[in-house]
């Protein structure tokens, strides 16, 4: 049911169904594709963290039971890991939710709008587009705000 | 997701491996539910294995902390890496819970009166 088509290496483009599924799978060749990046550690995590956060959002608010699909693009240029996330949901822009307070003692705590306030925290940019029909949603990482391991150029 | 669990004077110790995102915070989260049906209330996480944390984990998080403390019992996190810790910190949950830099010093704190 499932045909991502994958190219591993410096960029990953795959089309899954927005179920949970679908998610386990895009998620899993994230993670596939941060391996290949070398990237710092803390970095990886940001990208797989904030990842989940938005294709989360897109299968439980976005599409819930409706039929759907995701498309997500990750690509590697000029010290940057870039990642595009297209859904057929309607339309929805995550960055105007309000952030939640995170101040508040543990009993009235809330945690819708978190999950995007993370996406906002552990990114360099994101941006987010309404065309043809799907949401686009474009997160950017700057690898070279971490120290890497050695100097190497790719 | 795999967990891993150790029981040590009336503590459980819950180590869970690899990331803990909206694919296996249910089972984390069954598995914890079960923990306080069975009696369970002193209870360690242990994240020395934990790659990372999104806000599916952090929910598990808060609903394990509102969980014991209605039964009047205690939570304790050890190990928490840097992206663990960063997520923490972001979301405003650092607050929230007793942090420990080791499961045994963790396990003291949830056995302490």
């Amino acid at each position: 049911m499932i045909r991502p088509s994958t190219k591993l290496g410096q960029s990953l483009t795959l089309v899954v169904p927005g179920t949970l599924d679908g998610l386990a799978d895009a998620l899993r060749m994230a993670h596939a594709f941060c391996d290949e990046l070398d990237a710092p550690g803390l970095a990886r995590a940001n990208v797989m963290t904030a990842l989940d956060e938005v294709l989360a959002n897109i299968v439980h608010h976005g599409l819930r039971d409706a039929a759907g699909t995701i498309e997500l693009t990750m690509g590697r240029e000029n010290g940057q890991v870039v990642a595009h996330v297209a859904d057929t949901a309607d339309a929805f822009n995550p960055l105007l939710m309000p952030a939640p307070d995170t101040t508040l003692p543990m009993e009235k705590r809330k945690l819708g709008g978190l999950g995007i306030a993370l996406v906002r925290a552990l990114t360099d940019e994101v941006s987010y587009d309404r065309r043809d029909g799907r949401n686009h949603l474009t997160l950017t990482w700057r690898l070279g705000a971490e120290p890497s391991k050695d100097g190497n150029a790719d | 997701m795999q967990i891993d669990e150790t029981r040590q004077a009336g503590a459980v110790v819950v180590a869970p491996v690899g990331r803990i995102d909206s694919t296996t915070s249910p089972a984390l989260d069954a598995h914890l539910v079960g923990l306080a049906k069975a009696g369970e209330h002193r209870v360690v996480i242990d994240f020395s294995g934990v790659d990372y944390i999104s806000s599916a984990g952090l929910r598990v998080m808060l609903t394990l902390a509102k969980r014991t403390k209605e039964a009047r019992g205690k939570v304790a996190l050890a190990a928490l890496g840097d992206s663990v810790k960063q997520v923490f910190a972001l979301a405003g949950f650092l607050p929230l819970f007793a942090v420990e830099a080791t499961a045994a010093e963790a396990t003291a704190r949830v056995l302490a009166p």
